[in-house]
């Protein structure tokens, strides 16, 4: 075989090779721009903001999913009657007005007149009797669970509601206006009826549902009949669900996003970067400790104790946050209600008197323990590590255990389990950050159920000294679990493609309102 | 023809057989559909019977499985309970996203390969052969999700014309259809060019010290004639064996490609079906992939007697 006539046809193949990808290339690199970024049309005053979110929503139905991230969606098409504001205040949403009887059973909610729903069917009493009875039909538990107490909703008149309790519930008005619209979404009944609510939205909010295509991308428009003038102030939302974290990076450098959720490690980069801002806000993301409590060694009050003793959280933000946290118990620190950690029993780590508590317990020699967690993130991981090492000094040895988060789920709400963590995110109904959750531990202590009974039928101004009781029994409790880290949360963003950004520590994103693309 | 229609009734009773597998398989793992809907905030026993009673979780698996059978068999294979969605809507959007991903790769690594393999045969323990050779061992060693996380930075960065995050169908441009699919594709296509090139290059070889080799070279045949011609024609035929399985493979496994890419397909799409356990998608997905699996090695039996014809009957 002559090498030069193989190497010529070698040569031949490599240089056709090489002119179809250059002709290739060239057929791509050769786009029109205006098919890439729509230009902002005349008129087009707000333009679109592209923005990137980790998770895409399983469903639309704000009656059918407990998971913070699917509620995020929610809130930008959907309105409740009343809305809860960052700093705790019940504002009129839907409703203008509202009275309640004296003695708490009954609520009469005036509506919004000249309200309409994104289908053009006005809103009328009618369609809040049926959002109700759509939810106590068909809600999973964790949407009834927002409104035990609600006895009958009626239509007054078209413009009035009322709304009659079984019993007093100070929780009644947080719940119907958390600003997630979780449950509380007033749906038309029309379109309910004609679209299933899980695939589309149809509500009254700022933005309007254009399409989706599922788990990739959200077209929301402007709601051109919405009730507050100059709200929103973009034309069009683009929500494109990138879980990746690093490709979320890789489209906000590249500019086919303008705004995305760092991670705590991604966010290390991005704040070096020029020509990109990223916020930082003190979040209501809090990780809590449970313990299995109907089980051996963990149905022995002590043991929990000697746990809660072995934790060191400052050591947790440190190493497991990277430094971007906070301690916390079960409230967010920054509550009007949160006890200080310092009052709050168990809560500082004395590693001397873990051992003397598991040694009155009849564990002298120690616990051997599992940790489980799910498939949530890195960040879970690194919390387990942390505690780990910290509670092996006390004796308390921990095997670690990272499930599928369904498989974890599964024995989490039965109580299957020894130790794990859970995340709460935001709640407008501060009841929620303490209450003990249906099936997840043991049965509830006594003096603790009686605490609970006074919250439920206590007026509001009464809840935060009832509150500070409860925290500090369940503290020396330690049940149903124990607050230990808050986590920062970031967003980045350009401010060449989006201005009017404001996160705060709810991690809603109601601030999508107020963005819009610079002029230019 | 005959022999076609047989493997074609066979198909069909293996897609049975793996939908009822599948439908079962995921029975026995914790945590069903009602766990998924409940979520972590817990709910009363009373409520979980309730939830499965309405969800027809508490029926026997085999009257289940009848259920689903007899309307998959009317066409209708399923609407999961939680995202409303049907499953093959759901799927016919999907699976163009991973066959075109697929074909692609694949096509790269078969050019790639192929040119490769032959490069090498011809100048046999040669620098150049030793020094490609030992490039194929690195691209061969390359995970796709290194070259794909490296690829997706790169290309945030530096080849931004020819790259576009998420993916665009066919149909509304072809420009940032390719840019969506090109650094995906690729990414997949080197370990696969390395395999292809290494197979090739053994196959070829062998063919060349073929008798009938020296023979057409004796007669002075031209010298690409006889590579092309005689020696690569007749080497072709684990090639494509290769080929059919490597495509079987590629079309439920791009997970990993899917997630770092952002490109929505049948195998991102089953990881979160199965992720909110929803069997309507898994078992249509499962059976989607089961019959491209089927159908990519008819191809290949049905095109193997056309490149070695001593395989004809």
């Amino acid at each position: 075989m002559s090498r030069g006539f193989a190497h010529r046809w070698g040569t031949r193949v490599a240089a056709l090779l090489g002119s179809v990808i250059l002709a290739a290339s060239a057929g791509l690199i050769v786009v029109p721009s205006a098919v890439m970024r729509p230009a902002l049309a005349a008129g087009m005053a707000g333009g679109q903001v592209t923005v990137a979110e980790p998770t895409p929503p399983d469903t639309f139905d704000p009656i059918a999913h407990s998971d913070f991230n699917n509620w995020l969606v929610w809130q930008l098409a959907y309105e409740t009657l009343v809305v809860v504001q960052p700093d705790g205040k019940v504002a009129p949403m839907l409703a203008i007005s509202w009275k309640v009887s004296p003695d708490g059973l009954t609520y009469a909610f005036t509506l919004r007149q000249g309200v309409k729903f994104h289908n053009g069917s006005p809103l009328t009493a009618d369609d809040v009797v049926f959002t109700f009875e759509r939810l106590m039909a068909k809600g999973i538990p964790y949407a009834k669970a927002r409104f035990p107490n609600v006895a009958a909703v009626t239509a007054l008149d078209p413009g009035t509601v009322q709304i009659r309790m079984k019993k007093p519930d100070s929780s009644f008005l947080n719940n119907l206006g958390d600003p997630f619209a979780v449950a509380g979404a007033i749906l038309s009944r029309q379109a309910a009826q004609a679209t299933d609510p899980a695939t589309k939205m149809i509500g009254t909010g700022p933005f309007r549902m254009v399409s989706y295509v599922p788990g990739t991308e959200l077209t929301l428009e402007r709601n051109p009949d919405y009730w507050q003038p100059g709200v929103p102030r973009a034309d069009r939302l683009v929500i494109r669900y990138i879980p990746e974290a690093q490709t979320a990076v890789a489209a906000l450098l590249s500019g086919s996003v303008g705004l995305a959720y760092p991670t705590p490690v991604t966010v290390v980069a991005l704040k070096r970067v020029t020509g990109l801002r990223v916020v930082t806000v003190a979040s209501s993301s809090t990780y809590q400790i449970n313990m299995g409590s109907v089980r051996p060694p963990l149905d022995n009050v002590n043991v929990r104790r000697a746990i809660a003793s072995s934790i060191d959280r400052s050591q947790l933000v440190k190493l497991a946050l990277l430094g971007e946290g906070a301690p916390t118990g079960p409230f967010p620190p920054g509550h009007p209600w949160a006890v200080p950690l310092s009052q709050q029993p168990y809560y500082q780590r004395d590693v001397a008197k873990a051992k003397q508590l598991l040694t009155q317990a009849g564990y002298a020699g120690g616990v051997d323990l599992t940790f489980m967690w799910p498939t949530l993130g890195d960040t879970w991981a690194r919390i387990a590590q942390v505690l780990q090492s910290q509670l092996a000094e006390s004796g308390i040895r921990l095997k670690l255990q990272q499930l599928e988060t369904n498989v974890w789920l599964d024995r989490l709400v039965k109580a299957n389990y020894d130790l794990t963590m859970t995340n709460a995110p935001y709640f407008s109904d501060p009841s929620l950050y303490i209450v003990p959750r249906a099936g997840r531990q043991g049965p509830t202590p006594a003096e603790l159920q009686t605490l609970l009974d006074r919250a439920t039928q206590a007026s509001f101004a009464q809840l935060p000294g009832i509150y500070r009781q409860i925290q500090l029994t369940e503290a020396n409790l330690v049940y149903p679990f124990t607050g230990v880290v808050v986590e920062n949360k970031w967003v980045a963003y350009l401010p060449s493609q989006v201005e009017g950004v404001s996160y705060d520590f709810t991690g809603s994103r109601r601030f999508y309102f107020s963005v819009r693309r610079p002029a230019r | 023809m005959r022999y076609v229609a047989q493997r074609f009734a066979a198909g069909c009773g293996v897609l049975l057989v793996v939908s009822f597998l599948v439908f079962w398989l995921g029975t026995l793992i914790p945590g069903d559909l009602s766990t998924v809907l409940v979520g972590s905030e817990g709910a009363t026993q009373q409520q979980y019977r309730e939830l499965r009673h309405r969800l027809g979780l508490d029926q026997p698996i085999v009257v289940q499985y009848a259920h689903w059978l007899g309307a998959a068999l009317r066409g209708n294979l399923g609407k999961s309970p939680i995202t409303g969605l049907y499953a093959t809507a759901e799927i016919a959007r999907r699976a163009p996203i991973t066959l075109e991903l697929a074909l692609l790769a694949l096509a790269e690594s078969i050019v790639l390969g192929v040119f490769l393999g032959v490069f090498t045969a011809v100048r046999a323990h040669s620098l150049a052969d030793v020094t490609v050779r030992a490039i194929l061992f690195v691209m061969f060693a390359i995970p796709p999700f290194v070259a794909g996380v490296l690829l997706v930075l790169a290309g945030a960065l530096f080849l931004k014309p020819l790259y576009q995050v998420g993916y665009v169908p066919l149909a509304q441009s072809v420009g940032l259809n390719l840019r969506s699919m090109l650094l995906p594709s690729v990414s997949i296509a080197v370990p696969l060019a390395a395999m292809t090139a290494q197979m090739t290059r053994t196959s070829l070889l062998e063919t060349l010290g073929q008798p009938y080799i020296v023979t057409a070279m004796a007669k002075g045949a031209p010298r690409r004639h006889v590579i092309y011609r005689h020696a690569l024609k007749n080497a072709l035929a684990p090639i494509i064996t290769l080929q059919g399985y490597v495509f079987g493979s590629l079309v439920g496994g791009l997970i990993v490609t899917e997630q770092v890419f952002n490109l929505d397909g049948l195998a991102s799409g089953l990881l979160a079906a199965i992720g909110r356990r929803d069997y309507s998608f898994v078992v249509t997905g499962t059976l989607v992939i089961a019959a491209t699996y089927i159908l990519a090695n008819l191809l290949v039996d049905v095109l193997y007697p056309i490149v070695d014809p001593t395989q004809r009957v």
